[in-house]
């Protein structure tokens, strides 16, 4: 079976790492890393990740302008907000840009797994 | 605002157990750290928005490089990630807190991206704001403060 494909956007190597060992140990593929959101926006368009999981504090700009510039070029991207600010105020923005979910940070691994699960499904129902 | 939330519980209660969470270590509460050891690394983290703050973490050297192995499975990290992993960390302590004071006051104030000071660096000091809470730890693998200082417009 394929595995669905992520593209990490977080300038911490620690988050990076986690989520990496976390997801491919879960039939998930981490195919790129990006440190701020520059990098992520010009990976984006090199890999087409099939999920993105997002920081939103970074330096340069930040994880809700860099989602918002993807989902511009690519109304369809699906895109996962991670961050240690998460209250409802930063929610609200997150739900502003057309994006359902905000992970807090540290995060339980069941709660980021099953949020994977969710937007997996429903990029399959889109798509379909 | 501050009667609705005690900005030194809500601080104290994240510290702890962030740390915890993250290191296995637990911090306990001192009412101050020999001026002798705050020859310490300092990070350093700005809000703004309407909690409009400064934050510095100054800890012993040893005790964030017990914090960052343990972040980093038990070994310590490469020597250029390891202020990324110490950044990491302050970054997830002040962003709760952070959050703990946006949800209580209703807004939504944003942090800047931390910055690392090692001991022999020079540190420029913070600005001067409305209220300042000081909290200091010790534990088993060193001491450290938490200085937090806000105006809440």
């Amino acid at each position: 079976m394929e595995k669905t494909t992520i593209m990490v956007v977080d300038d911490s190597p620690f988050a990076s790492k986690q989520i990496k060992d976390l997801v491919e140990e879960n039939g998930y593929e981490v195919i790129g890393y990006a440190k701020n959101g520059e990098e992520g926006i010009q990976l984006y368009k090199e890999l087409s990740p099939e999920i993105v999981i997002m920081d939103i504090i970074m330096p340069g700009i930040d994880g809700l302008e860099t989602a918002e510039r993807i989902l511009k070029n690519d109304p369809k991207a699906t895109i996962m907000m991670l961050s240690s600010l998460c209250d409802a105020g930063t929610l609200e923005e997150v739900h502003s840009i057309g994006l359902k979910y905000l992970i807090p940070k540290p995060w339980e691994d069941d709660v980021l797994l099953a949020t994977l699960e969710i937007l997996k499904k429903q990029r399959k129902a889109n798509r379909e | 605002m501050t009667e609705i939330l005690n900005m030194e519980e809500t601080f104290d209660k994240i510290v702890v157990s962030i740390t915890e969470s993250l290191s296995g270590l637990t911090l306990s509460r001192v009412e101050s750290v020999s001026a002798s050891l705050l020859r310490m690394c300092r990070i350093i983290i700005h809000t703004r928005g309407q909690f409009e703050a400064c934050m510095v973490c100054e800890a012993e050297p040893s005790l964030l490089q017990y914090i960052i192995t343990q972040m980093h499975g038990g070994s310590p990290p490469d020597p250029e990630e390891a202020v990324l992993y110490m950044n990491e960390y302050m970054n997830i302590v002040c962003g709760r807190a952070v959050s703990a004071v946006n949800n209580a006051t209703g807004n939504s104030s944003r942090l800047s991206v931390p910055v690392f000071y090692a001991q022999e660096e020079e540190f420029p000091g913070t600005d001067k704001k409305e209220q300042e809470e000081e909290l200091c730890y010790q534990s088993a693998k060193g001491s450290m403060r938490f200085k937090v200082s806000y105006t809440l417009h």
